[in-house]
């Protein structure tokens, strides 16, 4: 039960760490001999979070038998925050304790304990989407927050003519339209029109963190149906969340 | 690990909250304990109590109505709004919860839609629900609130309707069971302990270790014989002795067999003081642990007992430094707060006046006569200007007793508590009894007018009023025998100007000993001719054998005081002295003053 693998770029990682860090606490990392899988809910279930990342993402990998490895988050998620640009990271796990090595000017190794976390095996999800949205992350972004300042819910629309995100409270309204002629549309597909609402507070911790990962998120969705969104990892390999709606 | 389904504790909590009959409260208790495997015992019990641990650990969940109704948003995928329209229809976090959830129950989570067979539904136990608990109230530092409405959002999401509404009431702090200690003790004998006949046993643990969780957890243990065990552990409070009340110095000594202690009741804060050590903590008469509040009530005992280990008991008083006068025990509730405590520290210095000594390195004392506990209260106190024995002194007489009892009122006390002295005056703990009797007033009065002064002496004032005045000596006229009669020490209601000017005014009215006109029993360290006329007002006039003016007027040996008075801020330099408030105008006041009668 061992393996060793060393991520390029420490900041990435740090990303994706931090992106999922900020919904869920505790989670298991499957290592195989073809890559690293991690899917976990969020502690209330509304959310989940599916991580693929293949060998080749790595500058160096090995792998002898699937390892599974409980972490916490938080912890580790201060540990990356010790990260300058330019730092590689490598992860061990030997002799029951993860070893996360900081390689820069100096050589940092924290050691931290696994913990057991109990197995539960959840279902690929399988959500018959209507519509299916590329964009840049950076436009979701700021209309996610621009959705904060009114609400705590906000909607997303998909029409023939244009994607909308869409918040209303007693403060008042948002729109934001993505027609198909916008710059920030890359692709653009919908089967049939779809409307669905989620929650601020998760969509708003998904898509502040994960921007940092990816230039472009693809969004899919259907009337009433949860909304996965989805940041492909430069290096190689995605980083999926599928979020419940909220029913109004 | 066995545990206990949460959804068969919910069902008990409902039948309790439906019957108004203790013993059917207690039967009800005893079929849940027997139920319940000894691992999660003292879980249940605590939830019961609507609370994590007892509250003298200090410990809280941090969770306020609006985190739980966002907590509750999450769960139930239902919006903020909502919810919160719903619990303003409904009045009852829980209620709501209840309804929410029941109305809202589909597609909440993302599992029902990944059509999940593995989607594991696991039923809540009671060990679940207050680990989880337990979790949220020792989240703390950057990102606790998030934490916590996860946690909360987490459990919520797994509960049934019906037990959200318990588990909501119970972290807002609103589960009112109405189920009381003594109950749960009742269930416990009769469940565990071959019932009512060894109800005593119990009850005597809890007075030495009042935590029903861990009284519950050793009983299914070890069994009657492990209660038996429990002793006065430092750090553990014990359960407070307490008074009964009279109102008459015949009938107090009387009660007392003709002799007795009598003490000062201060105006403040009874605390139950544990060393352990260099570790101190401070618990309330009611054992909330104030320990937080009084960080140099902490100091002064580290400082100044000197056994290693102690539980003594005495009273906190605020007190203004610069001339030493006893304040009103609102002025100690600025005290009672979790944040800026270092401020309110440095505003309101407070004293530490000991009156009892229950353990002192490893000795149990509180069975122990009174005098034997005082006595060693007194080997190991240091007194100093801040920490002494609460004033005291025998008496056997009702003059003495009345005297003393006029004393403690003008100094700022609420009256006496008068002690026995016999061989079997232990301390009771949890108990009211005879053996101690308040001494107070029926009533309390009310100084509604202004009087105008004359200051006829003064006294050094210390720290921040070092170098002048902390306090005057003011007297009323008296124009009968054409002399100023004293009737209070003011310090108070001077601006920092007005201080620092003191002497300046005073300058010219200086002499080097008391004025002929002036009648007075207390010594002044300045005296003055009688000149300068202030307003002044206070709190009420009462009985003082201190002060000279109206002496013998009311009572045989006893003068006439204002009570916590106030410079109103008003010089009256238009007043001569002789058109001071007179004494006959003081008489007058005291006995028109109204009398608000106090609750018993």
């Amino acid at each position: 039960m061992s393996f060793r693998f060393v991520f390029s770029d420490a900041r990435e990682w740090r990303y994706i760490i931090e992106s999922i860090a900020a919904l869920i606490e505790e989670a298991t990392f499957v290592v195989t001999p073809e890559g690293v899988k991690l899917r976990a809910l969020d502690p209330s279930r509304v959310a989940m979070v599916d991580l693929e990342l293949p060998s080749t993402a790595f500058e160096e990998y090995s792998c002898e038998a699937e390892t599974r490895v409980g972490v916490n988050f938080d912890d580790m998620k201060k540990i990356l925050k010790r990260c300058k640009k330019d730092d590689k990271v490598e992860y061990e796990v030997a002799g029951g304790k993860l070893k996360i090595k900081i390689i820069g000017k100096a050589t940092r190794s924290f050691v931290l304990p696994l913990i057991d976390i109990g197995a539960e095996t959840l279902p690929t999800p399988r959500v018959a989407f209507t519509a299916r949205v590329k964009l840049l992350s950076d436009a979701v972004e700021e209309a996610i927050r621009d959705a904060e300042v009114i609400a705590d819910t906000v909607k997303l629309e998909a029409s023939e003519e244009m994607f909308a995100i869409k918040a209303m409270s007693d403060k008042g309204d948002l729109e934001v339209q993505f027609g198909r002629e916008s710059g920030s549309l890359i692709e653009y597909e919908v089967t049939e029109p779809a409307v669905a609402s989620y929650s601020l507070e998760y969509m708003g911790d998904i898509v502040k963190k994960s921007a940092k990962i990816a230039d472009l998120v693809t969004i899919e969705f259907a009337t009433n149906k949860p909304v996965a969104l989805t940041f492909e990892i430069p290096l190689g390999g995605r980083l999926v969340y599928y979020l419940a709606p909220r029913m109004e | 690990m066995a545990d206990i389904k949460f959804s068969e504790v919910v069902k008990i909590l409902e039948a309790i909250e439906s019957t108004s009959k203790r013993t059917e409260m207690t039967k009800l208790l005893v079929l849940l304990f027997k139920k319940t495997p000894s691992e999660v015992i003292d879980k249940v019990i605590y939830f019961i109590q609507g609370q994590l641990l007892p509250d003298w650990v200090g410990l809280e969940l941090g969770i306020g109505e609006k985190l739980a109704m966002r907590a509750l948003s999450i769960a139930s995928g239902v919006s903020l709004r909502t919810i919160e329209e719903t619990y303003k229809k409904i009045g009852d976090l829980g209620e709501a919860a209840e309804r929410v959830l029941t109305s809202k129950r589909r597609g909440t989570s993302i599992l029902d839609f990944l059509g999940a067979t593995g989607a594991t539904t696991r039923e809540l136990t009671m060990g679940r629900v207050y680990d989880t608990l337990m979790k949220i109230a020792k989240a703390t530092g950057e990102g606790a609130q998030d934490t916590k409405i996860s946690l909360l959002a987490s459990l919520l999401s797994e509960a049934s309707p019906r037990e959200a509404k318990y588990i909501l009431r119970f972290v807002t702090g609103r589960l009112r069971l109405g189920v009381a200690d003594m109950t749960i003790l009742d269930a416990l004998a009769e469940a565990f302990a071959g019932g009512k006949a060894r109800r005593d046993i119990l009850e005597r643990a809890y007075n030495v270790h009042p935590d029903l969780g861990y009284i519950a957890k050793v009983l299914v243990r070890e069994g009657i014989e492990g209660i038996k065990k429990f002793r006065i552990t430092p750090g553990v409070p014990v359960l407070p002795m307490l008074a009964e009340r009279l109102s008459s110095s015949s009938e107090i000594l009387a009660k007392l067999g003709g002799r007795c202690i009598a003490e000062y009741k201060y105006d403040g804060e009874r605390a139950q003081i544990h060393k352990i050590g260099d570790k101190v903590v401070i618990y309330s008469r009611r054992l909330e642990n104030l320990t937080h509040a009084f960080p140099d009530v902490c100091e002064l005992v580290r400082k100044h007992i000197k056994s290693k280990e102690a539980i003594i008991e005495g009273e906190i008083v605020a007190y203004n430094p610069e001339t030493d006068e006893l304040l009103p025990f609102q002025e100690l509730m600025h005290r009672r707060r979790k944040h800026n405590v270092e401020e309110a520290m440095r505003m309101y210095p407070v004293k530490l006046f000991l009156f009892d000594c229950l353990y002192v390195d490893g000795e149990e004392l509180t069975d122990a006569p009174l005098l034997m506990r005082k006595k060693k209260l007194i080997e190991i106190v240091e007194e100093t200007d801040r920490v002494s024995l609460a004033r005291w002194r025998i008496v056997d007489n009702t003059k003495d007793l009345e005297l003393f009892f006029n004393e403690a009122i003008s100094e700022g006390c609420e009256g006496l508590v008068c002690k026995s002295l016999k061989g079997d005056s232990i301390y009771q703990m949890g108990a009211r009894g005879w053996l101690w009797i308040k001494f107070k007033r029926d009533y309390r009065s009310e100084m509604t007018d202004t009087v105008d002064l004359v200051a006829v002496g003064a006294f050094w004032g210390k720290g921040k009023r070092g170098g002048t005045y902390g306090a005057l000596l003011l007297a009323a006229y008296d124009p009968e025998t054409d002399t100023f009669k004293t009737v209070c020490k003011c310090g108070s209601g001077f601006t920092d100007e007005d201080l620092a000017r003191l002497p300046e005014i005073f300058k010219p009215y200086v002499i080097p000993h008391k004025h002929p006109r002036v009648d007075s029993k207390i010594e002044a360290d300045v005296w003055f001719v009688p000149a300068i006329v202030l307003e002044v007002i206070g709190a009420e006039i009462t009985l003082s054998p201190l002060h000279t003016c109206g002496y013998g007027a009311i009572k045989e040996g006893v003068g006439l005081a204002i009570r916590f008075p106030r410079f109103t801020g008003r010089w009256r330099f238009d007043k001569k002295p002789e058109q001071a408030t007179t004494v006959k105008e003081i008489i007058e006041m005291y006995k028109r003053q109204k009398k608000v009668v106090r609750e018993a």
